[in-house]
């Protein structure tokens, strides 16, 4: 017995000594989510604009199109609950900032990967990710979920074994101002169309969404009531989406979408709401999927329609 | 609780140092399996130990008062089967029946609301209760003395390795084992600890990667050309043969730390030369089963042709209704039989001993054997993989399209076909051991080296750990 468990023992540190190693040399490597954290830190003094939110406007906004000081920090997936924390934790080192975009769609108010997908690996990740690179535990974190062996699905070992030969920039998938780089028109699959799109049915109807929908009010709220507290603009963009992901979305969910903002309004009244879900400028070619525009046309085409709205009320 | 998970490498240790250092004698060392078991099945849903218990309560006593009243054994027997069925049904077929009932009745032309409950089925069910009924059986037909100790009848119930996912085994194997008293083998253990590291490569990497592909497949076949759906069949049969066969790697290597030995579930099935052969490699233990309690009791092949067919239909059929309530399984059960059958009354296919015992290689023949029955079952895999005959119609129909012919590898398929080819080439070398990875206790060839072996287990562990990524559930919880 003494034996087994010697062996065992034996097994057991030399594993933990490589995967702790393993773990402190991802730290090394860069990545979107400590590039983007590391460049807020550099130029919190400088910032004008700030772009929160998920994939929606990671993919299609160029802060380049929008002129000096602007920042796109969404990130793919980000769930509401870290775009919140790291506005509280900038917006008083901002002093330029001006206003925050954050994307705002049908359904928005019951998601969010708060209360649902606890098990889905991309919920495991992107919790790894904002813990790990930028300091934000999950509400329930635990000390494993620092851990990318354990919990991302964010292909640590390619990213590691990448930085042996390449430069550590190019492990960056996000441009120099933010906007991230795998979602352009020549990346899009062959079924783009089909990819992605919204159920069909109501999203309520689930009891992990409806306590969604009460932790989203809250943190929506609090957002709101931070934007107002610090007089800065607060812009909600309803991104468009392709005819395949439209023809699936019934009115009663815009109308859940409008009552949201409408509550929203009346915590802070001059919070803004544009929506361009039914905009016909936008057509196929602008779009990476049925609910995402892509950064190669798309971005060209949302950018200065947000910098015009941006410059209207300046 | 999963294999795979967190939770489970602080739970193993625990349990394992508590057994053998601390809980000695064989009725504490019983009392800890029953309380492990509970707790083990209780994180996944603690309000199903009831039912656990209650099962093991029914087998107890009907064991007890078989044993009393032997006159009155098959009623109090077939009262326990009733009883442990009636749960299953209950939790397993209530909507399936109902619905087929009153789609029966709607073809029919007489309309029929179907009630239809929103049941959780209980991990595991099929398995225990299985497990369970075997005993009273057993005890009915005097194969085994009724245990007097309820504890060990919870025990043989609810073994925390093999609870939800089997081996099934038989109580006449594994109560006895139970009853004795057990001592540490270091030989065993430190197999036991190579087997579930060969089960967790098989999972975690292997079934795995081709469970990403294949769900990918299933979503939306129809946009997916003829060849991406083919080679999904072909991923399919190795993501649930890695799964299911690595979950028994994990539960017997893991029975094997606490003295225990199951019953092999899986023999290397894909290097089968004929369905017959297939079918004694492929999920052992419910083989058994169906044949001790059902198909010899319906007379197995001992009556007419026409007999030993039917027999034959009923099993595999009940065999396929036991994965599920769902036609599918009905309906790959049947397949099967339909590939068995033949071979039976040309008493052909019956393959004793493994493909190319001693050799290193299989001849022509043989490959071509292999193949075919791969390809036979693989294709029954995919009647499995369904989710209802309409989408199967679809899968098919868009596998057997023009687009068949044209080939092409996406990476993922390509990373998933190296994972089970790598798999494939361990269990070819060790095809005639008890598992991958069984170098006995004097290994030959390069691993005769201590350091090569350590290399292998510490390297294969990281690999698996860092290169999983997902932590999903074993296929077979569901059944």
């Amino acid at each position: 017995m003494k034996q087994f468990l010697k062996k065992i023992i034996v097994f057991s540190v030399i594993v933990m000594v490589i995967f702790v190693g393993y773990e402190l040399l991802l730290l090394l490597v860069p990545n979107e989510y400590s590039y983007k954290k590391g460049y807020i830190d550099k130029h919190k003094d400088e910032l004008r604009i700030l772009v929160l939110g998920n994939s929606h406007l990671a993919d299609c906004i160029d802060c380049s199109l929008l002129g000096e000081g602007a920042f796109n920090a969404a990130q793919p997936g980000r769930s509401v609950y870290y775009s919140l924390r790291l506005l509280k934790e900038y917006i008083g080192q901002m002093p330029k900032l001006e206003c925050v975009v954050m994307p705002f769609s049908y359904g928005y108010q019951y998601s969010g990967c708060l209360h649902e997908k606890k098990h889905d690996p991309k919920f495991n990740t992107y919790r790894c990710m904002y813990i790990k690179y930028m300091g934000y535990p999950y509400l329930d974190g635990e000390w494993w979920h620092w851990s990318e062996i354990l919990n991302s699905n964010y292909d640590h070992c390619g990213r590691l074994f990448g930085a042996l030969y390449k430069p550590l920039s190019d492990l960056i998938i996000c441009d120099s101002l933010g906007m991230e780089l795998d979602a352009s028109y020549d990346n899009r699959e062959d079924d783009w169309m089909l990819r992605q799109l919204p159920d069909t049915t109501h999203l309520a109807d689930s009891t992990e969404q409806r306590l969604n929908y009460q932790d989203n009010v809250k943190i929506y709220s609090e957002m709101v009531t931070l934007a107002r507290d610090h007089h800065k603009r607060l812009i909600f963009l309803a991104m468009p989406i392709y005819k395949t992901a439209r023809e699936r979305v019934r009115q009663y969910r815009f109308d859940e979408m409008n009552a949201f903002i409408s509550m929203l309004k009346r915590i802070n009244p001059d919070i803004e709401f544009y929506n361009f879900i039914d905009d016909p400028r936008f057509v196929e070619r602008d779009f990476y999927n049925s609910v995402h525009l892509n950064n190669t046309y798309g971005a060209q085409k949302i950018t200065p329609i947000l910098r015009e709205i941006i410059e209207r009320k300046r | 609780m999963v294999f795979n998970s967190i939770q489970f490498l602080f739970f193993l240790p625990i349990v394992f140092l508590l057994y053998w250092l601390v809980f000695k004698p064989v009725k504490w060392q019983n009392a800890l399996i029953v309380v492990a078991s509970y707790v083990f099945y209780g994180w996944w849903d603690w309000r199903f130990l009831s039912l656990i218990a209650f099962t093991s309560l029914c087998t107890y006593a009907s064991g007890v008062m078989i044993e009393r009243h032997r006159d009155k054994g098959k009623i109090i027997s077939a009262a326990n089967i009733v009883v442990n069925l009636s749960i299953l049904g209950f939790f397993k077929y209530f909507n399936f029946f109902t619905e087929s009932f009153a789609y029966a009745m709607s073809s029919l032309g007489w309309h029929c609301d179907a009630p239809t409950l929103n049941i959780v089925l209980p991990v595991g069910i099929s398995f225990y209760t299985f497990q369970a009924l075997s005993y009273s059986i057993d005890v009915y037909r005097k194969k085994l003395d009724a245990s007097h100790s309820l504890i060990d009848v919870m025990a043989f119930i609810s073994f925390f390795p093999q609870l939800v996912a089997g081996p099934i085994e038989r109580a006449t194997k594994l109560l006895p084992q139970i009853q004795q008293p057990r001592h540490f083998d270091a030989s065993e253990a430190k197999s036991g600890m190579r087997q579930m590291l060969w089960g967790l490569f098989k999972k975690m990497i292997v079934a795995d990667t081709c469970g990403m592909v294949v769900d990918r497949l299933w979503v939306d076949s129809a946009s997916h050309t003829g060849f991406s759906l083919l080679l999904g069949g072909v991923l399919f049969a190795f993501q649930i043969y890695a799964d299911f066969s690595g979950y028994s790697d994990i539960a017997i290597g893991c029975a094997r730390l606490f003295g225990i030995d199951l019953t092999t579930n899986f023999k290397v099935p894909y290097f089968s030369r004929s369905i017959r052969e297939y079918w004694r490699r492929w999920h052992i233990t419910l083989m058994n089963w169906f044949t001790e309690y059902v198909y010899f009791p319906l007379g197995g092949s001992r009556g007419t042709k026409a007999k030993t067919i039917l027999n034959t239909f009923i099993v595999f059929a009940l065999s396929g209704l036991w994965h599920g309530a769902n036609w599918t399984y009905v309906v790959w059960g049947l397949y099967h039989a339909t590939w068995f059958v033949p071979l039976i009354l040309l008493n052909r296919g019956r393959y004793k001993g493994t493909v190319a015992a001693g050799k290193k290689l299989p001849s022509l023949k043989e490959s071509g054997l292999m193949l075919m029955t791969f390809a036979i079952a693989a294709f029954g895999l995919i009647i499995f993989r369904a989710p209802n005959m309409a989408e199967l119609g679809t899968y098919l129909s868009a596998m057997f399209s023009s687009s068949l012919l044209k080939v092409g590898f996406g990476h993922n398929i390509r990373v998933a076909l190296a994972y089970c080819a790598m798999m494939l080439i361990v269990e070819w070398l060790y095809r005639e051991k008890r598992f991958a990875l069984d170098f006995g206790d004097s290994p030959c060839g390069i691993v005769r080296y201590r350091w090569v072996r350590w290399t292998i287990y510490v390297g294969l562990f990281v690999f698996t750990v860092i290169m999983s990524g997902l932590h999903s559930n074993f296929i077979y919880f569901q059944f």
